[in-house]
């Protein structure tokens, strides 16, 4: 089995889709003859032509409005906005028109996309290039958001995604494009190529969308994490040595409230961690789903560890990320009787 | 500059290749039509009159397949 990093595993989901369905169209900023800001795309173009994988013009708006109507009369458009921080211009697209096209025409047209970007902090990339916009795609209805942490799932869920007949934003956390991050970033990184996730099987395979993984089982405390922050929250959890199950969601919309509600039950306590602001963050929701299905199993008060309610900050970005001692923090609390 | 439709009129009523005969008939051509539509629109039914679609048809269509959240939410709805 190949070794791939994120970006190789995503290239090769995209190289998949783009042999083995002729509706396949994969387009966006510096995306066809550059082959992508990160690399994501390189090759593409060469390999499947200019019909197939082309650059659009810096328009996030006409990205995505290009991908909706091509959509509707058949295509399977793949759009990448570089980067999620500029996913905004997009957003009435996203939400207005591919979200509700399906519903609106009562099923005669759909938008199957799937909106590609880069997302998260950890790359010294200061307000404009490190945000974690998810809870803004997961509060429209008719569209799912994924989120994958590492090769393996980036190209399983991404097949899955582009296979999907619905609208889906694929965030890419992109501080795991090259390597997991244990959240020391004082230290040396380590490549994926040490990492088992990176084993990523050739062909055709998909991960489903709306399965969350169990990345660590445990019994004391339920740790729920996506993206960058399921290695963050692994790192922890090694540095306490509290048993904690550790659960990737891979998908936040549909949310695998199954996983959730039987680990929370089994271990009584919660700790929800990401990197995006706390007010209104997706963390807000897990709360409510685990308050719902699982109050009278809890034994703590659920903690929640995020970045602050400021913009992205450039000089103390290490002080905004939710790093492993402010999880180990939240951690130690719950546990406590 | 005034609206539209009368500017263009008056413009091609200068140009000698329009009058307000044909302006008229071309009105009420329109007019019948677009009445003729919002009938047969109203014989499939209104908002007023019915049928009004189920409650359960509400959850339809927001994705292809019904995701659990959403089935859950049709069944607090009452259907």
């Amino acid at each position: 089995m190949a070794r791939m990093n994120m970006i190789q595993a995503i290239r090769d989901a995209l190289d998949v889709k783009l042999a083995d369905d002729d509706n396949v169209v994969v387009f966006g900023e510096d995306v066809g003859y550059f082959g992508g800001v990160f690399r994501a795309t390189q090759g593409l173009q060469e390999k499947y032509g200019k019909s197939r994988v082309f650059d659009s013009p810096i328009s996030e708006l006409g990205i995505i409005g290009a991908a909706v109507g091509m959509g509707a009369y058949g295509l399977r458009p793949v759009p990448e906005i570089q980067f999620a921080d500029y996913i905004l211009p997009a957003y009435d697209q996203i939400a207005s028109e591919a979200a509700r096209l399906r519903y609106r025409s009562s099923g005669e047209f759909s938008a199957p996309i799937t909106v590609r970007a880069p997302c998260g902090g950890g790359i010294f990339g200061g307000q404009t290039h490190s945000q974690s916009p998810e809870a803004l795609f997961t509060h429209v209805a008719g569209l799912k958001t994924v989120i994958p942490s590492n090769p393996y799932d980036a190209k399983g869920l991404l097949i899955a995604s582009i296979e999907d007949d619905d609208p889906v934003i694929f965030l890419e956390p992109k501080r795991l494009y090259n390597g997991p991050f244990d959240g020391h970033h004082d230290r040396p990184g380590t490549p994926w190529s040490d990492h088992e996730s990176s084993e990523v099987p050739e062909g055709h395979y998909t991960v489903p969308l709306g399965k969350a993984a169990i990345i660590r089982p445990g019994d004391a405390v339920t740790v729920l994490a996506y993206g960058t922050m399921v290695h963050v929250a692994t790192t922890a959890v090694s540095e306490t040595g509290i048993d904690a199950e550790i659960i990737d969601l891979r998908t936040l919309l549909p949310l695998d409230e199954e996983t959730i509600e039987v680990s929370v039950k089994k271990t009584g306590r919660c700790v929800i961690v990401h990197e995006a602001t706390k007010t209104s963050g997706f963390g807000g929701e897990l709360m409510a789903v685990v308050q719902e299905l699982c109050f009278h199993y809890l034994e703590s008060p659920i903690e929640r560890v995020t970045g602050w309610d400021t913009p992205y900050p450039h000089a103390q970005e290490w002080d905004y990320f939710p790093g492993p001692a402010r999880v180990a923090q939240a951690l130690h609390t719950v546990m406590e009787p | 500059m005034g609206v539209p439709i009368e500017r263009l009129k008056a413009h091609l009523i200068n140009k000698g290749i329009w009058d307000d005969e044909r302006h008229a008939n071309l009105n009420k051509k329109l007019k019948d039509e677009v009445k003729l539509a919002a009938k047969e629109a109203e014989s499939y039914g209104t908002l007023g009159k019915g049928p009004v679609p189920g409650i359960s048809k509400m959850f339809n269509h927001v994705y292809k397949e019904m995701p659990p959240h959403l089935r859950k939410q049709r069944q607090q709805a009452g259907v």
